[in-house]
């Protein structure tokens, strides 16, 4: 078991490294010169002199060997320094801890409906396995993983914000807010868990122990609630990293039509103001966010299924 | 066979019929699909405009169907670069072996433990906006799937007797990976390019909805639709058929690569059946 944790916690520091060299190397994909681009927006009138852009080229500490920016960049994005905006002059750590609260209540109250309704969705279809029901949720799941979110959007605000008026078009500033981007950004994930479920359930609902427990004359209802589900649930928790990119992913996009202000909607507008630091401040973010996870689904994935603490412990 | 399968066979006709009213644009439409008529703006269907005017009093049949070209085509060559993209560097892992297999693994390890989407968002915005800027950011970071199931179906082939037959006889390991190994690769490849197509059209549809790929005027279903949006209250069927169009070409997709997929892998076969 330690054996397990301290391998998977090694295997996660060059992902890490790799994160930062990809982050940081982002910038020299800028086509023409940063330093350049950065005093210029700072002159006044757009005109910068050969000084701004030195001055900015030292600020940006372009004018080091790449190792050295590396190094330096690493150094004080451990720190939580990630510089400074390339539009506004904030800081970009400051412009990201403020958002974050907004995509995390956001990303959690979706995922909170993702499990709620898939997992009932898929119990249902494995233990109507090949009825009518089966059928239509099966063929609701891929019309789910079909719809696009930016189209879902709408045809929720036409319905629920615009026509009934229970509910508001955008913004943050209701409690009920969030139940729209919410629905939109879990819709997709639900299809495809919902799937999941089902097949591991019927995988489950196939073994010997459920025949034994069916043998010694226990209900349905709590066979499969008691004796499959958790089963079932266990490939569940390995997916839940997949889950999160997905969701970090839609994230973008219903937080831009919702007027979400979030890490989403922040690296989208970084995208039109080809705003360089908090580009790379978001992906080293976002990034560095989605590898802890993972990494925590993993860990605690060695907790609930003891076979793989079992092979862990062969595997040494 | 694939015939057999309703769901593939769905898929597919879904499919065909996109494809046919992409290419049959020009000939189907019943008008140019940039012709503004302000004086018939958010018109009703009738018989000149089967399914109405915009907000110029451009036709949406004939702006759908110009869309298709562009949705589609991109669509498809994201996935082809990304799947040759993939292929190439699987190979190469594989074949090779030893430092170059350890070297390029790492990468791939680390393009697939991050969020892939805010990784392609973050380069088109420092390359800058614009389709061709979104077609590469998105092949940058989509190939590494590819890459590593290619890896291992190598590792297996690499060592069977019909390349070692390769090898001696002489052949250069250019040739043995491409005539001899690479060939038992397109039924697999094949399968996981259909599955992605519906998944890149949702992105690249997604990210021209933005305004980050296709940008108004040029007629592409996810710009139609950010266009749509505008008038929400007045005319919704302006978002509702290019939604419903990437949506339903997606489904087609996504039915296809399940079917195909099913028909490669007994293990799914005998799943559905059971």
């Amino acid at each position: 078991m330690k054996g397990y944790v301290a391998r998977r916690l090694v295997l996660a520091v060059p992902t890490l490294i790799g994160l930062v060299v990809l982050a940081f190397t982002l910038i020299v994909l800028a086509p023409g010169d940063p330093a350049e681009e950065l005093a210029r927006r700072r002159a006044v009138g757009g005109f910068a002199t050969e000084e701004d852009i030195g001055r900015a080229r030292v600020e940006l500490r372009l004018d080091r060997p790449y190792h050295v920016q590396l190094a330096e960049w690493t150094g004080r994005a451990a720190q939580g320094d990630l510089g400074r905006s390339f539009s506004n002059g904030r800081p970009v750590a400051a412009e990201l801890a403020q958002r974050l609260p907004a995509t995390a209540q956001l990303a959690a109250a979706a995922l909170v409906l993702t499990l709620l309704a898939a997992i009932p969705l898929g119990a249902l279809a494995a233990t109507r396995h090949n009825t009518l029901t089966d059928q239509l949720l099966r063929i609701g799941a891929l019309a789910g993983a079909s719809l696009p979110g930016f189209f879902l959007a709408y045809l929720l605000i036409v319905v629920f914000a615009t026509t009934l008026h229970l509910l508001p078009v955008a913004g943050r500033t209701e409690p009920t807010s969030f139940i729209l981007p919410a629905l939109t950004l879990a819709a997709g994930p639900t299809a495809v868990l919902s799937r999941l479920v089902r097949a591991s359930l019927l995988e489950v609902l196939g073994e010997e122990f459920i025949r034994a427990a069916r043998a010694r004359g226990i209900g349905e209802v709590r066979l499969v609630l008691r004796h499959a589900l958790p089963n079932a649930l266990i490939p569940v928790v390995t997916v839940l990293g997949v889950l999160v990119a997905h969701l970090l992913a839609g994230a973008v996009i219903v937080e831009t039509i919702f007027a979400w202000p979030g890490v989403g909607k922040l690296a989208v507008d970084a995208i039109f103001q080809r705003d360089y630091t908090m580009l790379q401040g978001v992906v080293l973010f976002v990034g560095a966010v989605f590898v802890l996870l993972n990494l925590a689904v993993d860990l605690s994935y060695a907790f609930i299924d003891p076979r793989v603490r079992v092979s862990a412990r062969a595997a040494r | 066979m694939l015939w057999r399968d309703r769901t593939a066979l769905a898929g597919l006709v879904i499919v065909a019929v996109a494809v046919a009213g992409a290419v049959l644009a020009p000939w189907l439409a019943p008008a140019p699909p940039d012709t503004v008529n302000v004086a018939d703006r958010f018109a009703g269907p009738s018989l000149s405009h089967p399914l109405g005017t915009d907000n110029l009093g451009r036709d949406t049949l004939s702006r759908l169907l110009f869309g298709a070209q562009l949705s589609l085509s991109t669509a498809v060559l994201t996935t082809l670069a990304i799947t040759l993209i993939g292929i190439a560097v699987g190979l190469v892992s594989g074949y090779y072996g030893g430092l170059v297999d350890a070297a390029i693994m790492r990468v791939v390890d680390v393009l697939l433990a991050l969020p892939r989407l805010v990784l392609a968002l973050a380069i088109t915005g420092i390359l800058g906006v614009g389709l061709v800027n979104l077609i590469i950011a998105i092949v940058a970071v989509g190939w590494a799937d590819y890459s590593r199931v290619v890896r291992g179906l190598v590792l297996g082939l690499r060592e069977r007797p019909f390349v070692e037959g390769a090898r001696a006889v002489g052949a250069s390991p250019a040739r043995i990976m491409i005539r001899h190994v690479a060939p038992n690769l397109v039924g697999q490849v094949i399968v996981l390019s259909t599955l992605d197509l519906g998944a890149i059209l949702l992105t690249l549809s997604g990210l021209s909805f933005l305004g980050l790929g296709v940008r108004p005027p040029t007629p592409e279903w996810g710009s139609m639709l950010a266009e749509g949006k505008n008038f929400l209250d007045r005319a919704p069927q302006l978002m509702l058929w290019p939604g419903l169009a990437i949506s339903l070409v997606v489904l087609g997709f996504n039915l296809l690569g399940d079917g195909m997929r099913d028909l490669l892998d007994p293990r799914f076969r005998d799943r559905r059946r059971s």
